[in-house]
């Protein structure tokens, strides 16, 4: 039990290791997430520049952001591998949940780094007043890892496909539209609206992100051979 | 388009890969079909053809790349992350992962110890083993690929084209490698070339 367990752990740290170098040193996913964080940050910051934000508009902005941000970057794991024509290196080497893991937890890392960059921006530049700290932290918290496993699933679902950028976006659509709806119901409240199911959205996406992450390697270990 | 060069071998060898009436298709076409194969330790299956015969399809439904449309595939190994190795030209490595990354991260994966400075010196890379494979040219980039595919002595040894862009001492390596392959298990190489060839027990040329 223990052996199988230690050798699950290393073949998962493998396959995060070498997602880590890789990006460490291509810098592509990370630069892309946090320009796009970066330059909407700065544009919304220039049109509200005068007035200042309705909660329910700021909360709404904040998650555009990131589900974009998300939707550009976190695919890539897995469709740049196909186009690259290293994912035959991984389906004779690796077992597919190893590589699902592995994949996912770099994922939800890239997009924790990438949620705590873009909080601290949006507080300081764009004008809205965060009310309650714990409900932000716990909604961005949830957010980040919900959105970070439910994009690795959508790419992993979409990479053998020969269209597979565009069916991984297809995927996306209706399954990020939930949890952006609990996203702004969590940093609504957060920034001061009235609304009584705010903390029960934040645990709803950490739920959501736990049930994505179990049966993401299940849905993975069935299509990754084609 | 079929051939069958190894019918029935005698029931006391144990058969180590045996395929019945294989076919593939792309769309309408047949690339393959009625393929039966049988083979044991210590053979070497040279499959030659025209382009497009189906040489390269072969060799994928044997590592289960692909899938056939028509009949079986039976192999003795449990474990086809060490027992089963495919090596190709069109497979990539990578290119941001350097050559003593790509050992790691591959016996790690497969869940094998790996003497990887041995393996490095075997395979003639040891003054690249720090370059990231982005820059290694195609022959160093071959020799990468045969390193990957020996490291954990595999039962069986799928080999796409071994000497496209090897110099004279990466031949040496192939017949070095075939050598040992057919002590610990067996080959299935694609080929035309007639150096390669010659390392064959048994042929079967593609239509």
């Amino acid at each position: 039990m223990n052996s199988s367990f230690s050798s699950w752990k290393s073949e998962i740290a493998a396959v995060f290791a070498k997602e880590w170098k890789s990006e460490s040193r291509s810098l592509s996913g990370m630069t892309t997430t946090a320009l796009l964080c970066f330059v909407s940050v700065i544009i919304i910051n220039s049109i509200t520049w005068t007035t200042s934000i309705n909660p329910m508009i700021g909360a709404g902005m904040y998650w555009m952001i990131l589900v974009f941000a998300a939707s550009v970057s976190l695919p890539r794991t897995f469709l740049q591998e196909e186009e690259n024509r290293t994912a035959d290196f991984w389906r004779l080497m690796a077992r597919p949940e190893a590589i699902y893991w592995g994949k996912a937890l770099f994922n939800i890392a890239q997009m924790l780094v990438a949620t705590f960059v873009m909080s601290v921006l949006f507080v300081i530049m764009v004008k809205v007043h965060v009310v309650d700290y714990p409900v932000f932290i716990l909604t961005a918290f949830g957010g980040a890892v919900s959105i970070g496993s439910t994009v690795t699933l959508t790419g992993a679902i979409a990479s053998p496909a020969s269209n597979r950028y565009v069916l991984s976006a297809a995927i996306s659509v209706p399954l990020l539209v939930f949890l952006v709806n609990l996203g702004i119901t969590g940093t609504a409240t957060s920034f001061g609206e009235f609304l009584q199911s705010g903390e029960k959205g934040a645990i709803a996406m950490i739920a959501y992100s736990i049930a994505t992450c179990t049966i993401g390697p299940v849905v993975y270990s069935k299509i990754w051979k084609g | 388009m079929s051939t069958s060069p190894i019918p029935n071998r005698p029931a006391i060898l144990k058969l180590v890969v045996e395929a019945k009436d294989l076919g593939k298709k792309y769309g309408d076409r047949w690339v393959l079909r009625n393929i039966n194969l049988a083979l044991v330790q210590g053979d070497c299956l040279i499959v030659t053809g025209r382009n497009g015969a189906g040489k390269s399809t072969l060799l994928k439904l044997l590592s289960g790349l692909e899938r056939a449309t028509l009949g079986t595939i039976q192999t003795d190994i449990q474990d086809y992350r060490t027992e089963l190795s495919y090596c190709a030209l069109e497979q990539a490595t990578f290119a941001n992962l350097t050559v003593k990354e790509h050992l790691e991260l591959s016996a790690k994966v497969r869940g094998i110890q790996s003497q990887d400075d041995d393996l490095i010196r075997s395979t003639g890379l040891e003054e690249h083993k720090d370059v990231q494979s982005q820059f290694l040219s195609s022959g160093l980039r071959s020799r990468l690929k045969i390193a990957l595919a020996v490291q954990s002595n595999p039962k069986i040894l799928l080999w796409d084209e071994p000497g496209v862009a090897l110099d004279g001492a990466g031949k040496t390596l192939i017949e070095r490698v075939v050598h040992e392959q057919k002590q610990r298990g067996l080959l299935v190489i694609a080929t035309n070339d007639p150096d390669e060839r010659r390392f064959g027990t048994h042929e079967l040329e593609l239509q």
